[in-house]
């Protein structure tokens, strides 16, 4: 593989990475509400901002200022589901999805009480190493974001398979009604994804304010990009948000480094409108059987 | 038997009352019109001197003041109202107080337009000093070009907006083909620099910058060997870093906003993309930009196009720096705050000409006489004549040496 090439789909992956993670945040809150959570990029750039203060503001190392965020994170996700949404669950899924653009204006409007409009800057875990294998060399930090990618895609993965409450959560996305009647705390349930999804995305908030920088719209184009996978994948599906994170994020690049980069961005999309002429329920989403 | 109306007005019944009638008429129907600033252009620019009393000058200003573009809107704004303050605690000028009214214009083309027309037709202003974005400005030009309004470009580079040549407009903002061409003038002039690469947004902002590279480009013995985009709030510039090294130039021009150009800087550190890197006025405060790309490594061989007197802290800056600190005491000190100061004086210096029996055709007149006047914190002489409303084209390039910004001068230099 040369040298482009290398750089190239690694940069993807690393940027996939954050993409997939976003991605699966959406699709846990999806799988078991309904609801496509526009305020996940908010939740994203709260979570970068709390890795900030604890990194810079309060000098705590970065994994200690990582696992604080992430628990931030959590506690975030479970309050907005407890405060805002366990009320009006049974409401049509337009209002929730209005609720969530609210919530998104409300995150940004109060990072700004905190933080202006000024541009903040977050250094990497590990600045300016490289890693090599063989004559090709990486940074650092790019190996970080897909290995804690992949290392938190995996812990998710041993959770929902393995333990009572990913169960409980399974049953509670496949069947509310059945798994009411079996004595699920459907409420919990709703907590606890809620917390998990805000958790994974305060998580790719730290990892991608090093090289994204900090400000209150940073969620944004996470929040596209991310939405863009999750379709791609099929909303819905897990390993497919996953896969089509990761694809977003290496076609962008090798479109930008071997076409144009004029239209590097929308190239992503492009392809995803392509995917969907072809599988119109995603890479991964299994095709919708009406019973009649 | 009269009716209370008619009583009221002395109106009779009969021929005399359907005159009277039709001219209350025609009052009432002009009165609506002027309330809901429906006047046409020409009846409102020469009416008498609106936004003028014998103690105040209204000055409409406008700008991003909410949304993402904030960041750059006050401190530019607040650069200008500082001038403005220090003025009026100095007595103002003609016996008048500078009052400023502020509209929100958010760098979105459609809002500004309703924030000019606002400011022309509901706060009645003498005058506008304002905008700040070049898309956002250009689309209400129209409106002060027919309301005649004396208008004086806050921070906007775009080169339309001020030529050729319309009665009531000027700017003292380096314009954008300036700035490319300034760009351009220095890469020349590096030795041996045969090849270059150019990396730019697609959007109207760098496309008049880079208008004046490609021109600059024919003839001048330098090839171009890449021309690659950057999107707006790009978080990686991956592709074009490598693109570039690929194309092995001798040297690199962004034409990129500064978050940008930052992501380009820190990753072609990261691939060992080596400059000379040349960049816009938009990253003359070096030191913010090493602050976003990371690491003063980062910026080490970038050279950018400055019109200010001298760096944020240095001794050309600091009577300004003092003004702007005691009008604006929470306010952060940065370059931005110094952008519109020259527009401010330009403004002063044509209001004091034009004497006490103020008109804004004499203010117009007084402006276009500015010949060498003093740009306050910015690198040139104001001067403006009636081939050209646009003053301060010339620029000169900072660089970090030592950790300090210094200026190069226009050409290629060797730092000691």
């Amino acid at each position: 593989m040369d040298f482009l090439t290398f750089h190239l789909i690694l940069a993807g992956l690393a940027n996939g990475s954050l993409y997939a993670l976003v991605a699966l945040g959406l699709v846990l809150i999806y799988k078991s509400q309904d609801v496509v959570n526009f305020a996940h990029g908010e939740i994203l750039m709260c979570g970068a901002f709390i890795g900030y203060i604890l990194l810079e503001e309060l000098n705590l190392p970065y994994a200690v200022a990582f696992l604080l965020a992430v628990l931030a994170g959590g506690v975030l996700g479970a309050l907005i589901e407890r405060l805002a949404f366990r009320r009006i669950a049974h409401h049509p899924h337009i209002t929730l999805a209005m609720v969530t653009v609210g919530l998104s204006f409300a995150l940004k409007g109060l990072s700004r009480i905190r933080f202006g409009m000024d541009i903040f800057t977050m250094p990497p875990m590990f600045a300016g190493r490289v890693v090599k294998v063989g004559s090709l060399a990486m940074s650092a930090q790019s190996v970080v974001i897909i290995g804690i990618a992949l290392a938190l895609t995996l812990l998710l993965f041993l959770f929902f398979r393995f333990t009572s409450m990913g169960k409980q959560m399974r049953a509670t996305q496949q069947n509310l009604t059945g798994a009411r009647i079996v004595g699920i705390n459907t409420g919990a349930v709703f907590s606890i994804t809620w917390a998990l999804a805000a958790a994974v995305g305060a998580g790719a908030g730290v990892l991608a304010a090093p090289i994204s920088l900090l400000y209150p719209d940073m969620g944004t184009n996470y929040l596209l990009k991310g939405f863009a996978a999750a379709v791609l994948g099929g909303f819905g599906s897990v390993p497919g948000a996953i896969v089509g994170g990761y694809i977003v994020g290496v076609f962008e690049m090798l479109f930008g480094g071997y076409v144009s980069t004029a239209f590097q961005h929308t190239s992503a999309f492009c392809i995803i409108i392509l995917v969907l002429f072809i599988r119109p329920y995603g890479l991964f989403g299994e095709k919708p059987v009406h019973r009649v | 038997m009269k009716t209370q109306w008619e009583e009221r007005s002395g109106a009779t019944r009969g021929p005399a009352k359907d005159r009277v009638g039709g001219r209350r008429c025609l009052r009432l129907f002009a009165a609506l019109v002027l309330a809901t600033g429906l006047v046409p252009a020409g009846f409102s620019a020469n009416a008498a001197e609106s936004g003028l009393t014998d103690d105040t000058i209204k000055i409409g200003m406008f700008g991003p003041l909410t949304g993402p573009v904030s960041i750059y809107g006050y401190p530019i704004n607040n650069g200008a109202i500082a001038l403005y303050e220090e003025l009026n605690a100095n007595g103002g000028v003609h016996g008048r107080k500078i009052e400023i009214v502020h509209e929100d214009g958010g760098c979105d083309p459609a809002k500004t337009r309703a924030a000019v027309k606002k400011l022309i037709h509901n706060d009645q202003v003498f005058m506008i000093h304002g905008g700040s974005c070049s898309s956002a400005v250009f689309a209400a030009r129209d409106d002060i070009v027919e309301a005649g309004i004396p208008f004086m470009v806050m921070a906007a580079t775009m080169d339309r907006i001020s030529a050729p040549v319309v009665p009531n407009i000027f700017t003292t903002t380096m314009p954008a083909s300036r700035d490319g061409a300034t760009m351009f003038t220095f890469v020349k002039s590096i030795p041996d620099v045969k090849k270059i690469a150019i990396v730019k947004h697609e959007d109207e902002w760098a496309d008049s910058k880079s208008k004046a590279i490609f021109e600059g480009l024919e003839g001048s013995g330098i090839e171009l060997v890449a021309n690659e985009s950057i999107e707006r709030k790009a978080a990686d510039a991956t592709s074009q870093v490598l693109r570039v090294q690929q194309a092995e130039p001798d040297a690199t021009l962004i034409v990129a906003y500064p978050g940008e150009t930052a992501v380009f800087l820190r990753d072609a550190l990261k691939y060992g993309l080596t400059g000379p890197f040349v960049a816009t006025t938009s990253v003359m405060d070096m030191h913010d930009l090493a602050n976003r790309a990371g690491s003063a490594e980062a910026v080490r061989d970038v050279y950018a196009v400055s019109f200010l007197k001298g760096a944020v802290g240095s001794d050309h800056l600091k009577e300004y720096e003092e003004i702007y600190a005691r009008h604006f005491p929470d306010d952060k000190i940065q370059a931005l705050s110094f952008y519109a100061m020259s527009g401010a004086k330009a403004v002063i210096q044509a209001l004091q000409a034009a004497g006490p029996e103020l008109t804004r055709d004499k203010l117009i007149a007084a402006l276009e006489a500015i010949d060498g006047g003093d740009a306050a914190s910015a690198y040139c002489e104001i001067r403006f004549s009636t081939d050209s409303h646009q003053a301060c084209l010339d620029g000169t390039m900072w660089t970090l040496h030592d950790g300090e910004i210094v200026s190069v001068g226009p050409t290629w230099r060797e730092l000691d």
